[in-house]
């Protein structure tokens, strides 16, 4: 039964625990025993939560023996947060010096529903520092390493999670999306992943980067423990207004219906030059997959691909460059020692809080943002962002959803980009189109490339489309087994 | 696109970061790079067009709640987080004379 616990989903799980078959304290052991195994080679995790972790355990088995019915079906399973999630008295470094000591106040509406629901928490997983950085390494604390090959990238920023979830440390996490930060890692790692549409999720308690972008979403080993994570933490919250009414994701009733009648459209705009050949055929095998299931493949057009990327980074760092004003020294976060005025300690704090990404970015920012150049960046690509929007609005009027590569290439090795920022930002050419249209974006592994890295494809669908991409995903995983392949152990 | 002296100045004012001598001369390589990137936006006639600024048409509108009065956050526990606190203040240097 142990051994089974590697490759068994988060839902499998959930009805063996529910049903007593196993117990949540050998389970929490289990996962606290995987990472204890894991980690020195992964680094995926910023802070284990073991004492926490097996209290949790005790507390949902309770729960469980008493009949309570007001559990989740993945009460006990145990999960990972990153660490960009509040949780109140866990820290929440953010891969930052910055917030290094910070111990939030307060918990993310989006943890609290899990936790309700009786969610066991293992701890806080590593990302590139305040969600900037698409590669593992701009986390402040040290680079995150992929369990498929720890010489290479685990993605980000969201790698820590993708990490955890790859290697069996986690049954499934929570990561967060801005322009790709959860789905690309998923594709470099090799597991399931949901970007949801913008407004699905609440926000309040993700530590902020670029609020009309951000989103949290589930990462897990299939699709079916993604949507049924996602149906937990979905909906109104009275703490982000800009959370909507819509239903979400109905489990199970979204999975199992197949892929008959759905209609795919490929753009020929995202298999361009720049998509490694082995992603591309990949991707478009899985296509075919879906297309002899009953599925129907269409060519649409996607006119504006090319401009996506500096619309995205233009507003993102916009975005950012006020979000993080925050971080003052004053009120929490770093603060240098010797400062003569509130100036000087403002900067101090800020250089030696923020890496050198970050401190880009909020450059970056405050060039776009400046009163002469303003309109000929900044209010230029929100009307960039408008017309990608209805480009894809015009687009999803001829299909369900469009069928993409992830991430152009599989994972590289470390240090590869780091110099090279422009190359890294390239990475998010075939994700920040859905962040800027806030459309929902599913990602799951199809195939792997002649050095055993894995490939992900992406299908991003209608405004709160969620059940449709599930249902897609879901056909395609039950014909394949590429999400069911797990790296070797990476010990010490 | 060039960025000068001047320029790297402004840019650091307004982010209040002071950049270390010895990196300057790589950030602004570095940001001269990602602006001929975000650049080619130019290259695109939106003249005229709406600027996105929320979702609107996907339901959003945002909400209004009532104004009560709820329990907020722990005053003393926000606090605790502060690098300098005095008699239940955030201290910081003076400002005024």
């Amino acid at each position: 039964m142990m051994e089974e616990l590697r490759t068994i989903s988060a839902v499998e799980l959930g009805s063996l625990l529910r049903q007593k078959k196993l117990g949540c304290a050998e389970v929490a052991r289990y996962a606290l025993e995987r990472i204890a195994s894991q980690e020195p080679a992964l680094s995926a995790f910023a802070e284990v939560a073991e004492e926490r972790a097996l209290a949790d355990a005790g507390a949902v088995q309770k729960r469980i023996d008493q009949g309570d019915e007001t559990l989740s079906p993945l009460a006990g399973v145990p999960m990972a947060l990153k660490d960009n999630i509040c949780v109140r008295g866990l820290h929440a470094a953010c891969g930052s010096r910055m917030l290094e000591d910070f111990i939030p106040p307060y918990s993310a509406t989006a943890w609290e529903r899990l936790e309700a629901g009786g969610a066991v928490l293992l701890g806080k997983t590593a990302m590139d520092e305040f969600a900037m950085g698409g590669s593992g390494e701009n986390c402040a604390f040290g680079p995150i390493k992929n369990p498929w090959d720890v010489s290479r990238v685990p993605g980000g920023s969201s790698g820590g999670s993708a990490a955890a979830v790859a290697s069996g440390e986690a049954f499934y996490a929570l990561g967060s999306d801005t322009g790709g930060s959860l789905r690309q890692p998923c594709s470099f790692c090799g597991i399931t992943g949901i970007k949801p549409t913008y407004g699905a999720v609440s926000r309040y308690g993700l530590i902020a980067y670029a609020s009309s972008l951000d989103q949290i979403g589930p990462m897990g080993r299939n699709i079916r423990d993604c949507a049924q994570v996602l149906s937990l933490i979905w909906g109104r919250d009275r703490r982000d207004s800009t959370t909507v009414e819509e239903a979400g994701p109905d489990c199970p009733g979204c999975w199992g219906g197949g892929a008959e009648g759905l209609v795919i459209g490929l753009p020929e705009a995202c298999f361009g030059g720049e998509t490694q050949p082995e992603v591309k055929k990949a991707v478009l095998a899985a296509g075919r997959q879906l297309e002899s299931m009953g599925a129907r493949l269409v060519p649409v057009e996607l006119p504006l691909q090319d401009y996506a990327l500096p619309a995205y980074y233009i507003i993102a760092c916009a975005e950012a460059s006020s979000n993080l004003s925050r971080y003052d020294g004053i009120r929490y976060g770093y603060r240098a020692a010797e400062a003569e005025n509130l100036t000087q300690l403002y900067e101090a704090s800020r250089s030696r809080g923020f890496g050198r990404e970050v401190q880009r970015r909020m450059l970056l920012g405050a060039f776009v943002l400046s009163s002469d150049r303003r309109d000929a960046y900044y209010t230029k690509a929100l009307k960039v962002r408008e017309l990608i929007g209805k480009s894809f609005r015009a687009a999803l009027e001829q299909c369900d959803m469009i069928l993409s590569p992830n991430a152009p290439t599989t994972a590289y090795p470390l240090g590869e980009n780091i110099g090279d920022p422009l190359k890294m930002y390239r990475g998010d050419a075939y994700t920040v189109s859905a962040s800027l249209s806030g459309l929902p974006a599913a990602t799951a592994p199809c195939g792997f490339d002649s050095q055993g890295l894995p490939i992900g494809l992406q299908l991003i669908g209608r405004p709160f489309g969620e059940a449709a991409l599930i249902r897609a995903v879901d056909a395609y995983q039950a014909a394949t087994d590429f999400h069911q392949k797990i790296p070797g152990e990476v010990g010490r | 696109m060039k960025i000068d002296d001047a320029l790297l100045e402004r840019l650091q004012e307004l982010a209040r970061l002071r950049l270390p001598p010895e990196e300057r001369e790589a950030v602004r390589a570095e940001l001269g790079q990602l602006l001929a990137c975000m650049g080619e936006l130019s290259r695109l006639d939106a003249e005229g067009g709406e600027e996105a600024c929320h979702f609107q048409g996907q339901g959003h509108g945002g909400f209004l709640r009532e104004d009560e009065v709820t329990p907020s956050a722990d005053r003393e526990e926000i606090l605790a987080g502060a690098p300098a606190q005095k008699d239940g203040y955030f201290k910081a240097p003076r400002t005024v004379e």
